[in-house]
């Protein structure tokens, strides 16, 4: 229960973070690890190598400089820093493919947020199924997002498929429904199954609404935590 | 001369400290009042990371100041963070038990992270504080109806609604509340108030679901292109086919939608039991209703057909027969 506990905290925090496009330099960071005696000279060249690759392939590099930054910080084994940074790249280059299949080009943001998905608990085969509706990149985004935080909590890959085909087809999947599991969890809480979050979930997609109507047309109350009830309109 | 010279001494020296704490004072009330204009800035704005960079250091220097602990506790609620929020909240209260706002926020907290017991706690201690709090009420009744304590929760939105007649949520689940507890003749004109007045919110639709399944169609949802529209029913003065103003503004609404998205059609099917030829007429006066009202919007994108039957409609298993009504659907090209 406790670890379970650990994932939700995880993921929230995750889901709640902004994407980081920007990053500090990394040439500092690496000189500075090697006068501590962090990194050697040929770590050092494996990072900088494996960040190369990524702006040679014209991907996202931003992130991969704050996984160095955050490596190197919590004191990870530079080799295990370097895989790492190998499987973001290699996910970044999947997301980018997928969202390109609609035609329009995604930008860095879109890349990122897709990318890390697969990290996140997003296959790439049910990446790839999902792109294969065509969709606008930032929706597909926001379904990868959505599909992989519901993954992360278990539910049903069949159940967030349908959710998922369904908002991509008919175009009403906005970023709200990343915020879909937890609805889940919620639901799960009062006692009722993923079925029903999914039955209403596909109604409310149809209707153009979002994930608070959700929690609604179950049964469940919303508040605002951004605003007090005074502030909101409707 | 030397007492003399000591007293006034000492006397200037109180002078000098009750002067110091008296500006001390005023400084930190020009600094609270500050902090609070910058912290409701930031909170409008939702710019609630920008918020936790401007209150950290200065949280960091009066850790003891309950605003900035609220306000800290704000921000990092607003950024989908309860359990960051939570001691800082917890501290705002510790630090001014007497503040129902911060009572009332701490239950909001103690919601987002699922803890039920321990939000409607924290509203009842700021109803206690303030017991005309609408927010904390309106929070109590949501924790109160969520747990299936309806006629509870029904009576905290009708005090929600004494304070604030218009107030969206508390009109919506009041009809929500008073449905479980089957006072269905309340619950039908709670919730066409509500729909008068929010018809474009978010829950109107479920609103209007909640009432066909009570057999009242008043209001219809109408899937025009991609999207369900909740509209008052299109209906005619008694025996004619001339609309009423309802309809009329109904009928705009359908206009609007056309009139900017050109590559939609709709279908408009009048019913009037046994009367096929008023329902032809019905069918008619709406379509030329539209194009008069929106001449950018051609007859041929409104295809009307009639029927001298009742419409029939089916909602959670029921059927319901309509004798005369008239539906209006987009057409499939």
């Amino acid at each position: 229960m406790a670890r379970f506990s650990s994932l939700l905290l995880l993921l929230a925090a995750l889901m709640a973070a902004p994407v980081a496009l920007h990053a500090a330099p990394l040439e500092g960071t690496l000189r500075q690890a090697q006068a501590e005696k962090r990194l050697t000279t040929g770590e050092a060249e494996g990072i900088r190598a494996s960040i190369d690759q990524a702006r040679e392939r014209n991907l996202p590099t931003a992130p991969l400089t704050s996984k160095v930054e955050e490596g190197l910080a919590k004191r990870v084994r530079p080799e295990t820093i370097i895989q790492a940074l190998d499987a973001i790249r290699e996910d970044y280059a999947f997301a980018r493919d997928a969202l390109r299949r609609g035609g329009a080009e995604p930008t860095p943001e879109d890349i990122v947020r897709t990318g890390d998905s697969l990290r996140l608990g997003l296959t790439r085969a049910e990446l790839a199924e999902m792109a294969e509706l065509n969709p606008p990149p930032p929706m597909l985004a926001t379904a990868a997002r959505t599909r992989a935080a519901l993954n992360a909590i278990d539910f049903s890959a069949v159940l967030s498929g349908d959710i998922l085909r369904r908002g991509l087809s008919l175009g009403s999947l906005t970023p709200g429904w990343e915020q879909l599991f937890r609805v889940a969890q919620r639901t799960r809480d009062a006692g009722m199954p993923d079925d029903a979050v999914a039955v209403a979930a596909t109604r409310v997609l149809a209707d153009g609404g979002g994930p608070a109507e959700v929690l609604q047309e179950l049964g469940l109350t919303v508040r605002d935590t951004r605003r007090g009830p005074a502030e909101a309109t409707k | 001369m030397k007492n003399i010279i000591t007293i006034l001494t000492l006397m200037l020296l109180t002078a000098t400290l009750q002067g110091c704490a008296t500006m001390g004072t005023a400084v930190r009330k020009i600094q609270g009042e500050y902090y609070q204009v910058q912290g409701e800035y930031y909170l409008n704005r939702g710019d609630f990371s920008a918020g936790r960079t401007a209150f950290a250091p200065r949280l960091a220097q009066f850790p003891d100041d309950p605003e900035l602990n609220y306000f800290m506790a704000r921000f990092e609620l607003g950024a989908d963070k309860p359990e960051a929020a939570l001691p800082y909240i917890q501290k705002a209260v510790k630090l001014s038990p007497a503040n129902a706002d911060y009572r009332f926020w701490e239950g909001v907290t103690f919601w987002a992270l699922m803890k039920p017991d321990r939000e409607r706690a924290a509203y009842e201690k700021a109803l206690a504080i303030a017991p005309e709090h609408s927010s904390a009420n309106l929070y109590l009744a949501h924790n109160m109806l969520d747990r299936g304590k309806n006629a509870d929760a029904l009576r905290l939105y009708d005090k929600v609604l004494s304070l604030n007649p218009l107030e969206p949520q508390a009109m919506f689940n009041k009809a929500v509340a008073l449905e479980r507890l089957k006072r269905f003749t309340e619950m039908k004109p709670a919730l066409q108030r509500y729909l008068e007045n929010y018809a474009d919110a978010p829950l109107a639709r479920q609103g209007v679901r909640m009432l066909n399944k009570a057999g009242d169609f008043t209001w219809r949802n109408h899937i025009i292109g991609m999207r369900t529209i909740p509209l008052r029913a299109v209906d005619f003065l008694p025996g004619s086919a001339t609309l009423t103003e309802r309809a009329a503004t109904s009928l705009k609404s359908v206009g609007e939608i056309l009139a900017e998205k050109t590559d939609l059609s709709v279908h408009v099917v009048a019913y009037v039991k046994g009367d096929n030829n008023l329902a032809r007429e019905r069918a008619l006066a709406v379509r030329n209703f539209v194009s008069r009202e929106y001449p950018e919007v051609t007859p041929e994108r409104l295809a009307p057909s009639w029927f001298d039957k009742p419409e029939n409609i089916k909602t959670d298993g029921r059927t319901h027969n309509l004798a005369q009504s008239v539906n209006i659907f987009t057409k499939v090209q």
